[in-house]
């Protein structure tokens, strides 16, 4: 389920720290859009391409 | 009253201070020696308070009144009411914990009295907007906010990176490595086959972080097709 409402992923402990767990996290309809988004971009792409680079070298 | 006493009321004033929801949050925040002051003016109010249930208490039921006050162990005048401080104390802040939604006081205290920075990650926690930390060692982060800690218990922020890179002598971003591809991996089966594989939240000690600053993907494209621009001319 993508559209978990915020507030109910968000937990707290007594002490004041707020927290998503990391399943929950990877749930919001945000962070996997940014995730596709950045897939697509220049800046993945030209790492990818460097890693390949640095493997002919080696 | 024997001043003596008086330990207690401050006791009570402290302890709802640091326990109740209501107050404990913005508390964390602010100077400690604050702590003294704010714990001495609410335990004047738990003890006015506290009185006012004892005249109430014997108006109506002095027989009642009059008994326990016989079987008290201490009989120096006002140490019930000093005592019934303390309880009164315990209960509002017991109570109002049931009570009171502690992710909206947490949020309400980071708004209210939170500094810049606690600003910021809050709005990254909130709106998942990814953050660029610069570190003292010239790497740099581009991650999501995963965890709000507590400013006077913890000097760490967890994260969830997305990129990682270094600044080169110009102070340029080189990227180096990114995450993306286990995250997506995950989001499209539900779940990975090992965990492990998605343990990469990243600690970050508050003190070697130099700057931190909202990173949009398109501004950022933007500006580099412009300082390109600006390289050829």
């Amino acid at each position: 389920m993508p559209n978990n409402k915020k507030e109910n992923i968000v937990k707290s402990t007594k002490e004041g720290r707020l927290y998503i767990k990391t399943s929950d996290f990877f749930k919001q309809v945000k962070v996997q859009k940014t995730i596709d988004e950045l897939l697509k971009s220049d800046i993945v792409k030209d790492i990818e391409e460097r890693k390949k680079l640095k493997l002919q070298v080696q | 009253m024997p001043w003596n006493l008086l330990i207690l009321n401050l006791v009570a004033g402290y302890y709802l201070l640091t326990r109740s929801y209501f107050f404990k949050f913005e508390q964390q925040r602010l100077d400690r020696q604050r702590l003294i002051f704010e714990s001495v003016l609410l335990g004047v109010g738990l003890t006015i308070t506290s009185y006012f249930l004892r005249i109430v208490f014997e108006y109506f039921s002095p027989k009642v009144f009059n008994a326990i006050y016989s079987e008290l162990p201490i009989k120096t005048p006002f140490a019930g009411t000093s005592f019934c401080t303390v309880l009164l104390s315990i209960f509002l802040a017991k109570i109002g914990n049931l009570l009171l939604n502690k992710e909206k006081y947490i949020k309400k205290a980071i708004k209210d009295v939170g500094n810049e920075f606690e600003l910021l990650m809050k709005s990254s926690f909130t709106n998942e907007n990814l953050l660029q930390f610069t570190l003292d060692n010239d790497k740099f982060y581009v991650a999501w906010v995963k965890e709000l800690p507590t400013p006077s218990i913890s000097n760490y922020v967890r994260v969830i990176p997305a990129l990682s890179g270094f600044r080169n002598s110009e102070k340029e971003l080189i990227f180096t490595s990114h995450y993306l591809s286990v995250y997506s991996e995950y989001i499209k089966e539900g779940k990975v086959t090992n965990i492990k594989d998605l343990n990469t939240d990243l600690v970050i000690d508050l003190d070697n972080i130099v700057t931190v600053s909202n990173f949009d993907l398109e501004m950022y494209h933007r500006f580099n097709r412009l300082k390109d621009y600006h390289v050829e001319e």
